[in-house]
């Protein structure tokens, strides 16, 4: 390569500037069709631009991971005021949750719970060896969630076949 | 100590680190490539240092994660006299100086950066394998004040691990390091690691062709649609492209204009790759073996033994120091990788290929036009030259595919449309690389260079 300093403005800078501009204004803008650039750059970038007022008038870390998690958090929030110091409570199988749930289902996986609210009395549906130790489980309807207990008014066998039948 | 000092402190405190010890193999190069590989190198070695505070039972709190970073910058001083030269050596060098055809590079850059930055410092952690690994472990190593935290002991936990909690420990440290100065739920490092790999690509790239023609890769690589969404987002897949490219362009360097300080130099990159990424040492001991003719014909064959020999044991050294010393001694339990091992058969290597090559290397809107284009100056450079490119960089290219189809062959848990997608992330920088470094590409740059001197003078 050359090393020679050329002149930081002259004619040819001028071309070469504009054929800079143009190869940038293509690759983001839509002349070309189903343009990949400009799609990207259009959801990763002017995408947050156009909102980042609004966006960064939002301080609360909590709002934040709600933006990003929706119902896994309200529902990992809901298990964590409603659980009791003597509950063990069975997480139901993923395919349960997703016939009540338009977003993907993550809470149901212990390691997701845990990083949403912290280490809770919980026992993965998963867990076969400790499943039997649960005494508290998730009961899900259209736009409801209820943790059941034995002896409340949900049949838990029911339930279990619930589960075990969304598999 | 407040974030806002925090992070300058630690940063500077890495950039001191990895330069020294950069100084220290004799590499010399470009302030900005020396910069910007000093910081990643500082990163790498204080996370080591980190880990080893755990090994030996030290806490990890912010005081010794303070402490091991200067205790890292001490460990250099006897260093300071290669230090020193390195630095005279970047004085020497004349200010680049920039063209006006930069200018629009620079701004859109310096947006897109601010961008960068500003999602990772804004949102939340989100990718299901951090929140259920690398964020998971790194939240109650900051609480418990050791790796071998309840995220490995808890009964609800119990055989629910899986594999993410035991990834290759480097992004999970920084994590911790930058919880540890009060980024607690962010990602902020990832978009540091992510602007200074790009910057560091746009210098490489002016290295070899004509700063417009580096300007036009450059915008390709940094508006790369896939590679983009992952510069704000925790994983491991973006900083273990980032170590293996940086290795990956030290060899080839190295190699090309047989330049011993850049070889060594580059171990610590791939040693860095392997704290970053399991499948890694698979990657090196294929490139490094597929490339051996190449540095025996530079070095002549005891030193390039010798080279080969360094680079694959400190990454074997690195990856043994978390996969089997700490699996073994420290963690009370074990990660099902075991379980995820088949047996290596053609016809599933077959499958992996035709599906990597149809459900992610050829699709546009994962790569924007780069492998397009690079099958394209390839074709048309043998045409001219009767020649391919450089043939150490394309075979690093080859060896990291190879070792991506080998890992998705053999690891069940490797699935092509997510794991091997990711595992793309180190090809496209050196594709962008190896389209400037071919010979069709350099002449046309060498022509546009001359044009531009002839009519400005």
């Amino acid at each position: 390569m050359n090393t020679e300093r050329p002149a930081f403005f002259s004619v040819p800078a001028v071309y070469l500037t504009a054929a800079v501009v143009f190869i940038l204004l293509l690759l983001l803008g839509p002349a070309i069709n189903d343009n990949p650039y400009a799609q990207s750059y259009e959801s990763r970038v002017e995408l947050y631009r156009s909102k980042l007022d609004s966006l960064n008038k939002i301080r609360s870390i909590r709002e934040r991971i709600f933006m990003r998690q929706m119902a896994n958090l309200s529902v990992a929030e809901y298990i964590d005021s409603k659980l009791r110091p003597t509950d063990t409570l069975l997480l139901p199988p993923q395919a349960y949750a997703k016939r009540y749930m338009e977003t993907a289902v993550t809470w149901t996986d212990p390691r997701i719970l845990t990083w949403l609210i912290g280490f809770r009395n919980v026992v993965a549906w998963t867990d076969t060896a400790r499943r039997k130790h649960a005494n508290a489980f998730i009961a899900l309807e259209p736009s409801s969630i209820w943790i059941t207990r034995p002896g409340g008014q949900t049949n838990i066998d029911s339930l279990i076949h619930e589960y075990e039948w969304s598999r | 100590m407040p974030s806002e000092f925090g992070l300058p402190f630690v940063l500077l405190m890495h950039l001191i680190m990895g330069g020294s010890v950069l100084g220290a193999l004799g590499l010399r190069t470009t302030k900005t490539i020396t910069a910007i590989l000093s910081v990643f190198a500082g990163m790498f070695i204080h996370s080591m240092l980190f880990f080893g505070c755990d090994l030996v039972g030290v806490p990890l709190t912010a005081t010794s994660m303070f402490r091991s970073a200067i205790l890292g910058v001490l460990c250099t001083l006897p260093m300071w006299k290669t230090t020193r030269d390195l630095v005279r050596h970047l004085r020497t060098i004349p200010p680049r100086g920039i063209g006006l055809y930069d200018i629009p590079v620079i701004g859109f850059s310096g947006y897109i950066f601010y961008m960068i930055m500003w999602a990772s410092f804004y949102w939340p952690v989100t990718p299901f394998d951090a929140m259920a690994g690398i964020d998971l472990v790194a939240t109650y190593t900051v609480v418990d004040h050791t790796i071998v935290n309840q995220v490995f002991t808890h009964p609800s936990l119990q055989g629910q691990l899986s594999n993410q909690p035991f990834y290759a420990p480097f992004t999970m440290l920084m994590q911790v390091i930058m919880k540890l100065i009060g980024f607690t739920h962010n990602q902020v490092w990832v978009g540091i690691v992510a602007v200074l790999f790009s910057i560091f690509m746009w210098a490489a790239l002016r290295q070899l062709v004509h700063p417009t023609v580096a300007s036009v890769l450059y915008l390709l690589f940094l508006l790369t649609p896939e590679m983009f969404g992952y510069t704000y987002l925790l994983q491991t897949d973006y900083v273990n492209a980032v170590f293996i490219v940086c290795g990956v362009y030290l060899f080839w360097n190295g190699a090309e204009r047989s330049i011993a300080p850049m070889i060594w130099s580059s171990a610590v990159f791939f040693a860095a790759a392997a704290w970053s990424r399991t499948e890694a040492p698979l990657l090196i001991v294929l490139g490094c073996g597929l490339t051996f003719m190449r540095l025996k014909n530079a070095f002549g064959s005891v030193k390039a033994m010798r080279m080969v020999a360094t680079i694959i044991g400190v990454s074997f050294i690195t990856f043994a120091l978390w996969h089997v010393l700490f699996f073994n001694v420290y963690l009370p339990v074990r990660p099902s990788s075991a379980d995820q091992l088949v047996g290596f058969s053609f016809g599933r290597f077959w499958d992996v290929i035709v599906l990597t090559c149809t459900n992610v290397v050829l699709r546009v809107d994962l790569w924007g036009i780069i492998v397009w284009l690079f099958g394209a100056v390839m074709f048309a450079n043998v045409v001219a030259y009767r020649r391919t490119f450089s043939v150490i960089l394309s075979t690093w290219i080859a060896a990291v595919m190879l070792g991506l189809w080998l890992a998705g062959t053999i690891f069940s848990a490797a699935i092509v449309e997510q794991t091997l997608r990711r595992g793309m992330f180190k090809v496209v920088p050196l594709l962008v690389l190896a389209i400037a470094a071919s010979q069709l590409v350099t002449s046309a740059s060498s022509k546009i260079a001359a044009w531009e001197l002839r009519r400005s003078s």
